[in-house]
């Protein structure tokens, strides 16, 4: 087991240098331009947080993580369990990683002048209720389960997309797409008189903690609660997937 | 010694009459080491167990004898005594098939005597 | 200490791939797995590896069930005709978390093989020629040391010079540190000699299944002029023949009386490559 998150691991470490490399790149560049070259705090100018696209990295990540480490794992006589619980267990302190130095950026930042971390713009209204100290723990946890959740949806796309059949994944693919933007609208305005809308905003707002006061808290539990979904039905996929040779 | 793939008889016996004969020939002198299995199965392409049953029959027919940690060396006396067994079978494994042979060749009695003398004046 | 496999039965769609096969294997000998392409070879291999499920039927590994058991998977290596290695790794690395994978793994034997054969360490996986690639599939699993090694076509690709040094270095592996290994292959020919056991494998059934040289015990080749060897094999189990012109031979299961053989017939041992020939037509 141990082996198996090493690996894991090792192979999240890639990626993951790459992307901090370009991102304290750019944050770097633009910091200079604005500060250092046009003086720009001044005048109020802010630069969005690394919170999203570490978002959508991790979701990447997810993306990848199965194919090649299900054949490997498969060469090397481990269990799909081992496959699963490894990467769960690699997950989470690679998230873990990332949050900190991700929060510890935000919180460098804000105290440089020009920068805002999202999390703490959007929920700028809990936090004056709190120490820095808390602060800083909340926005890590927030980033750390919105991390897990990002990579756990790449994670199990990539797992479902692997079990699909050649025609199911067409399906899906054209057929989802096509039920989010084209079919549910249209349902929505002509039947439901904009109630499913209504009703998916209102969930929106209490699982971000908006209605409760823009309380970080709520957002952190549904972040809890989809991981474990999403987990769940990922291992129900990964358990009956087989090796398809002519690769 | 040769392996002969097409010949009838089980590999492990064809091993063995190869380490017979080579003793016969003086090539494995009585108080020598002979190869080891591992080196009879690689230089022959055969599976090793394949070989130790080969080497066994000798050892329990007293031809060779293994000294632990050490291999297998040739028994005091194993040329005599597989000159004698080889003399016992000289008839069926030679005259025979000689006397076949000339049958199917036309060939007499009196020119086989004839033959086998001028092959010892060689 | 074995694998057991009992009752495994396999169907893609309509075809049924295996049916209901049982199959020891023990450990500490070479068999060499016969089969015609799709016969159901690589199926068995892949599902005693954990790789497929079957739909019906168990695997056993030393007592222990193989599906889902990182120990008992832990005791058997599987080298399919494609390795299962990510396109971009380096060979270095191949070997580098097959140690890590395998405790036992000899890392200075394969080593020293990787210089023997000629194979660059630095190479991506993907950039080998097939020739290279079953060297370091082959590398891999004289290396890693578990009781039990299943190589699925070994030789593929490989030229004369280095299929030769591969059989000398399973002998002479074998021979220091006796393991079972499964040799799948179609060179029957090659294998013939080192292989203990045979297996034989026809449209996911298993034929054969016994010692090699009991195999070739039970019949003889006879060969010789057409007319003479019709004769002879009259009141025979004759499996098969080839004929050539006026010139035939025969090739009969059953016991050899020498003495019964009429002066101008030959008598020959059965050929393995012969004999699979005539079973799996």
């Amino acid at each position: 087991m141990k082996s198996a998150m090493i690996y894991q691991i090792a192979e999240m470490k890639k990626s993951l240098l790459i992307y901090y490399a370009i991102m304290l790149f750019l944050l770097l560049a633009s910091f200079l331009t604005t500060e250092v070259f046009f003086h720009f705090s001044a005048n109020g100018t802010t630069i969005n947080g690394i919170e999203i696209s570490s978002m959508i990295f991790i979701f990447v990540c997810g993306l990848n993580s199965f194919k090649e480490p299900f054949r490997m794992f498969l060469q090397n006589g481990l269990s799909r369990k081992t496959l699963f619980l490894s990467y769960l267990c690699s997950l989470l302190p690679v998230s873990g990683v990332m949050a900190i130095i991700d929060t510890s950026i935000g919180a460098i930042g804000r105290s440089l002048g020009s920068y805002q971390s999202a999390f703490h713009e959007f929920y700028r209204q809990y936090f004056p209720a709190v120490g820095p100290g808390q602060v800083f723990i909340v926005v890590f946890a927030l980033s750390l389960m919105l991390y897990t959740t990002s990579a756990l949806t790449g994670y199990f796309i990539t797992s479902l997309y692997y079990r699909m059949s050649k025609g199911l994944k067409l399906l899906v693919s054209i057929g989802v797409p096509v039920l989010l933007i084209i079919v549910l609208p249209i349902v929505d305005m002509g039947y439901a008189n904009g109630a499913i809308s209504r009703g998916l905003g209102e969930i929106f707002l209490l699982a971000s903690g908006v209605k409760a006061g823009y309380n970080p808290l709520y957002p952190l539990g549904s972040c809890i609660i989809l991981s474990s979904v999403l987990a769940g039905l990922t291992y129900l996929l990964q358990r009956r997937a087989v090796i398809k040779e002519q690769v | 010694m040769l392996i002969n793939t097409e010949d009838q008889r089980p590999i492990f016996i064809q091993i063995a009459e190869g380490i017979e004969d080579a003793i016969l020939t003086g090539a494995y002198p009585e108080e020598s080491q002979i190869p080891s299995t591992t080196e009879i199965s690689i230089r022959y392409n055969i599976n090793p167990a394949t070989a130790l049953k080969g080497v066994n029959i000798l050892v329990d027919s007293g031809i060779i004898y293994k000294k632990r940690g050490v291999g297998m060396f040739v028994k005091a006396g194993a040329k005599e005594k597989l000159q004698q067994k080889r003399r016992n079978q000289f008839f069926e494994n030679y005259i025979v098939k000689l006397i076949a042979e000339a049958e199917r060749l036309g060939i007499s009695p009196r020119e086989i005597i004839m033959m086998i003398e001028r092959g010892y004046q060689r | 200490m074995s694998i057991e496999i009992t009752g495994v039965s396999k169907s893609f769609g309509p075809v049924a791939a295996l049916k209901d096969v049982s199959l020891s294997i023990a450990e500490g000998k070479i068999y060499g797995l016969l089969g015609r392409n799709g016969a159901g070879k690589s199926t068995l291999l892949n599902i005693i590896t954990n790789r497929l499920f079957a739909d019906s039927g168990t695997v056993l590994i030393d007592g222990e069930p193989a599906a889902e058991n990182d120990r008992a998977l832990g005791k058997v290596y599987l080298m399919s005709e494609k390795h299962l290695y990510p396109e971009g790794m380096k060979v270095a690395n191949v070997l580098k978390w097959s140690r890590h994978f395998y405790p036992d793994f000899d890392m200075d034997f394969a080593l020293t093989l990787a210089e023997k054969f000629g194979l660059n360490l630095n190479k991506k996986v993907k950039a080998l020629s097939t020739g290279y690639s079953s060297i370091l599939k082959i590398i891999v699993s004289l290396s890693v040391n578990v009781p039990y090694v299943l190589l699925d076509e070994p030789v593929l690709g490989l030229d004369a010079n280095h299929r030769d040094m591969f059989y000398k270095l399973l002998v002479e592996r074998y021979s220091l540190r006796p393991a079972t290994y499964v040799i799948s292959t179609h060179l029957i020919e090659e294998v013939a000699g080192i292989i203990e056991d045979v297996i034989i494998i026809k449209e996911g059934e298993i034929i054969r299944q016994e010692s090699c040289e009991g195999l070739m015990a039970q019949g003889y080749t006879v060969s010789g002029s057409s007319a003479a060897v019709d004769q002879f094999i009259a009141d025979k189990i004759v499996i098969g023949s080839d004929d050539l012109g006026g010139l035939k031979s025969a090739y009969i299961l059953g016991t050899l009386d020498r003495s019964a053989v009429p002066a101008g017939l030959e008598i020959t041992r059965l050929d393995l490559q012969k004999l699979f020939i005539q079973l799996t037509a």
